[in-house]
């Protein structure tokens, strides 16, 4: 995978990403657990959610330097809360690259996100290292 | 403010706060390929998987993490205690085309107690006889005891 060395310090336009109840339903169940009760208040989302914007605000990275999604696995992922999501949030990411270096021909990148509310508090920031497998792997030549 | 560093009641370094087995199947990860968003092929096709290198269809890095998280909802209060997650991927979560699926077993210890009251936790995550994450930590707000929880109507 050959990146421009230019990469480090790009930061991607914010994306908005309006949080809905159903979203918050979906992304519980789909972890094995009980559908939320009803009810006229917010839902809390679980922990990790904060993977949908962050997922979203790769999309124009990804987009940008030309990666196949088959050819990108997650090596580390961390985040760091203010609070938790919430059902009825308009959250805004922000992605951008820190750190960029070759590992026997794959790329690792490292991404962070700032993500905000509707009112400009922070919520989340997220870290993320992407490892970006060249085109010529295979299992043949993977020892 | 004193230099002593405030007890958690009832929490002590080396505790296991939580325990739990999970089953992780295909079914688990299109649903989760769905909630997420996170539609890479390598998580659904073994075809594609196969074709970037992989011994087979694997679990999203994510989807171990979340499990993992939502096992510590079931010691804190809220998710608005969660305050810190992170881990490194070490090692793929291949998941079978059966009924099963393969088996995630998750644990998360104290490490460290906090001078203002919270709980650092080491967290592991095993399949298949082997640990899945490394690095894997959290950083928790105890549950606040007497409390009334907020999601209780009195």
């Amino acid at each position: 995978m050959t990146l421009p060395a230019s990469l480090v310090g790009r930061t991607y336009p914010t994306h908005v990403y309006p949080v809905s109840r159903a979203k918050v339903v979906e992304f519980v169940v789909a972890l094995g657990g009980p559908a939320p009760v009803e009810s006229a208040e917010p839902l809390v989302a679980p922990p990790t959610f904060a993977m949908i914007p962050v997922m979203r605000g790769f999309e124009s990275l990804v987009a940008d330097l030309g990666i196949e999604l088959a050819r990108v696995v997650h090596t580390d992922r961390s985040f760091e809360h203010s609070r938790a999501i919430r059902s009825d949030d308009v959250l805004h990411t922000t992605a951008s690259i820190d750190s960029h270096r070759d590992l026997r021909g794959s790329a690792l990148l490292g991404l962070s996100c700032a993500i905000h509310d509707d009112i400009g508090e922070l919520v989340t920031r997220a870290h993320s290292g992407l490892l970006i497998r060249p085109v010529e792997h295979s299992m043949e030549n993977d020892e | 403010m004193s230099d002593d560093p405030r007890p958690v009641p009832g929490v002590d370094i080396g505790d296991v706060l939580v325990e739990r087995t999970v089953p992780v199947t295909r079914e688990r990860l299109v649903r989760y390929a769905g909630a997420s968003g996170d539609f890479n092929p390598i998580h659904y096709s073994d075809h594609v998987a196969s074709t970037v290198g992989l011994p087979g269809v694997i679990a999203h890095g994510m989807l171990t993490m979340a499990l993992v998280g939502d096992a510590l909802l079931s010691w804190v209060d809220s998710a608005d205690d969660v305050l810190e997650l992170g881990a490194r991927f070490s090692k793929p979560v291949l998941v079978p085309d059966d009924d099963a699926g393969v088996e995630l077993t998750v644990t998360a210890r104290v490490r460290e107690l906090g001078d203002d009251g919270t709980v650092g936790v080491d967290l592991t995550a095993s399949s298949a006889g082997q640990r899945v994450l490394t690095g894997a930590r959290a950083r928790l707000r105890a549950p606040r005891g007497e409390r009334v929880r907020d999601d209780v109507v009195e």
